[in-house]
């Protein structure tokens, strides 16, 4: 441990007496979502979609060493309005008519040592064309990051040497949307360039306005 | 039974016409609506329903509606309407001048014509009068102040002129004829014209307070203003272009020299200290050399924390478990939150020109700290144009300034009638 050897610790103490490491962070990439079918010819006026919400990794990988359990808290009208899912997939399937915001309650292994972690997802059912297909279900997605900051030892051991496994298949696989965080970080960059171009020639022309105004203000005198 | 077929006009023997006709119908074979047809698109088929062009429908209609509007005039108590070109007079005149035009009438049964509108001409009330005040001679000595070289006469005949040319000053200067007056200007006549209007205004009130928000009190006309406003037009106006481009010439050198001495200031002071120029406080004007944006990474770097500020600086997260995509959403939409009126309205459309307006879909650290950055540049350079462009309104206003005082001897003799 080179930062052991420079006289510095590379552990900070938690609350409960525990050893942390300093300075470190474990990101977990997850994905909340709702998949949604009109009933069709089955539709009543409360009972219109079949959804479905559930959380999921973006690569399709397991996440039950680092996830105990997930508790989805849906809207007060439905019956046990807190339902708790141990097991991946961790999904999450009722009958409704209307759209509301899921709590999506990550509660995290015992050896992270953390508190649950609440994520907010909107159930959407209804396409923003307002077309209602019972076929093409109404999929959204929303990729969210996991960030645990200085987590405990043990944890961190356990994680560095965890074997990726993959999560067990979901029915809904086939809707599932996929992510590409660095096209939307080069798209990110791009515009900043451009942005730095623009800001390059708006400070010229501040520069010449100033030289003009030295200009007058010398002519003046 | 054959009587009752007589007087029906029914043939009496065989099968009889009516029901020919019906087995007739019967034969054609009536469309059944297919299930799951909507009965709209079944009215369509032409089997189905015999359906009238709605082109011709239209006509139909119209043709009742035109026949039902003569029945209507007919009908109406007032007459058919026609058309007579009568004389009238415009009471808004004062001369009595008749003129002829087209009026609506309309003829009754007796064929009596008489016009729609009667009374005077609709559109003398639009003739509108200023209220010219008058003074009379107890309120001339008490309430209006006497000014070096306006006699009561002179004022007198100020006001019959605005009152015959209801306030239209440069007829009025120019029809201005007192025996042993001097030369007025329009400024001079409506200096003498609204300081009476006021002081009788306020004099009848007996004090400022109540008239306040009156026009003619709370702007009182400011001649000496007026005269530099006109002045500085004419000046802008008499400008020849071999002068303008002149001062351009001059003020592009200037701002060339400038230039370079801003140049030689900056290469001084990197070669004093690169630490002070590195310094984020003082490296303001030298980063629009800069083309390249900072670039971040997914990477955790042990000892930095995982999160961003507003100044999309490391920073460390609150809890240990956070939600990055939620908290740099918050991050921001409390950042936009904070911009107000036309600066939040700029930000927003800046943002959706360049199609950034939408939160990243994919909120990773580079993502988040891109983002970041994207939006605080976006105010940053909103803010640099805002005060280019106040710094350019002020130096357009500095010239104008300027050349009223160069312009301001030789020009002078030649404004004195204005």
């Amino acid at each position: 441990m080179a930062a052991a050897a420079e006289g510095e610790s590379p552990y900070v103490t938690g609350k409960n007496g525990e050893r942390r490491m300093k300075g470190r962070t474990i990101t977990v990439p997850v994905v909340t979502g709702t998949c949604a079918f009109y009933l069709g010819k089955k539709a009543s006026e409360y009972q219109s979609h079949k959804w479905t919400v559930y959380l999921r990794s973006p690569s399709g990988e397991d996440l039950s060493h680092v996830i105990k359990k997930v508790t989805f808290v849906l809207h007060e009208s439905f019956q046990n309005p807190k339902r708790d899912m141990e097991f991946p997939p961790y999904e999450l399937t009722e009958v409704g008519w209307g759209e509301f915001d899921i709590v999506v309650t990550v509660h995290f292994r015992e050896d992270i040592q953390e508190g649950p972690l609440e994520l907010y997802h909107r159930l959407k059912l209804y396409d923003d064309t307002g077309a209602a297909n019972p076929k093409k279900p109404v999929v959204q997605e929303v990729y969210d990051e996991i960030v645990l900051w200085q987590p405990t030892e043990a944890f961190f051991n356990r994680f560095a040497t965890h074997t990726a496994r993959a999560a067990p298949a979901s029915q809904l696989a086939q809707f599932f949307t996929s992510f590409a965080p660095d096209a939307e970080y080069q798209r990110i960059q791009r515009a900043r360039q451009r942005l730095a171009q623009i800001r390059a020639n708006v400070e010229n022309t501040a520069a010449q306005l100033e030289a003009q105004e030295a200009a007058s203000g010398w002519a003046g005198a | 039974m054959g009587d009752v077929k007589d007087i029906l006009g029914v043939p009496r023997d065989g099968a009889p016409l009516p029901d020919a006709k019906k087995s007739k119908k019967k034969d054609e074979p009536k469309l059944v609506k297919p299930k799951g047809m909507s009965r709209e698109a079944f009215a369509l088929l032409s089997a189905s329903h015999p359906l009238m062009p709605s082109q011709l429908m239209g006509d139909i209609r119209k043709k009742e509606g035109v026949a039902g509007l003569k029945e209507k005039a007919r009908r109406d108590p007032r007459g058919v309407v026609t058309f007579e070109w009568r004389k009238f007079k415009n009471p808004a005149r004062g001369d009595g001048l008749e003129l002829e035009h087209w009026v609506k009438c309309f003829r009754d049964a007796q064929g009596r014509v008489t016009p729609a509108e009667s009374g005077e001409y609709s559109f003398a009330k639009y003739n509108k009068k200023p209220p010219i005040p008058r003074y009379n001679d107890e309120e001339y000595k008490a309430l209006v102040k006497k000014e070096p070289g306006w006699s009561r006469e002179e004022t007198d005949y100020l006001l019959d002129l605005a009152q015959r040319y209801e306030l239209r000053f440069v007829v009025i200067a120019d029809r201005y004829e007192f025996p042993g007056a001097p030369e007025r200007s329009i400024e001079d006549l409506k200096a003498r014209y609204y300081s009476v209007a006021r002081q009788l205004l306020v004099g009848r009130e007996g004090g400022p307070e109540s008239v306040a928000n009156n026009v003619l009190v709370r702007q009182p006309f400011n001649a000496q203003h007026e005269r530099e406003r006109k002045r500085g037009l004419e000046l802008l106006m008499q400008r020849s272009r071999e002068q303008d481009e002149e001062e351009n010439e001059v003020l592009q050198q200037a701002a060339q020299i400038e230039a370079k001495r801003r140049a030689e200031a900056a290469a001084r002071r990197a070669a004093a200290g690169p630490a002070a120029a590195a310094a984020p406080g003082s490296s303001g004007p030298a980063a629009p050399s800069a083309r390249e944006v900072t670039e971040f990474t997914n990477e955790e770097q042990p000892g930095v924390p995982p999160l961003f500020d507003e100044e999309a600086q490391p920073k460390e997260p609150e809890k240990g478990a956070v939600a990055r995509g939620a908290l740099a959403r918050e991050l921001v939409e409390a950042v936009a939150a904070r911009q107000q009126g036309k600066a939040a309205k700029a930000l927003e459309g800046a943002l959706a020109e360049i199609k950034m307006d939408q939160f990243p879909r994919c909120p990773t650290r580079a993502v988040c700290g891109a983002y970041i950055s994207l939006q605080r540049e976006v105010i940053e350079l909103l803010e640099l144009k805002r005060s280019v462009q106040a710094k350019q309104h002020l130096l357009a206003g500095m010239k104008r300034s300027k050349r009223e005082e160069d312009g301001d001897d030789n020009l002078a003799p030649k404004r004195q009638r204005k």
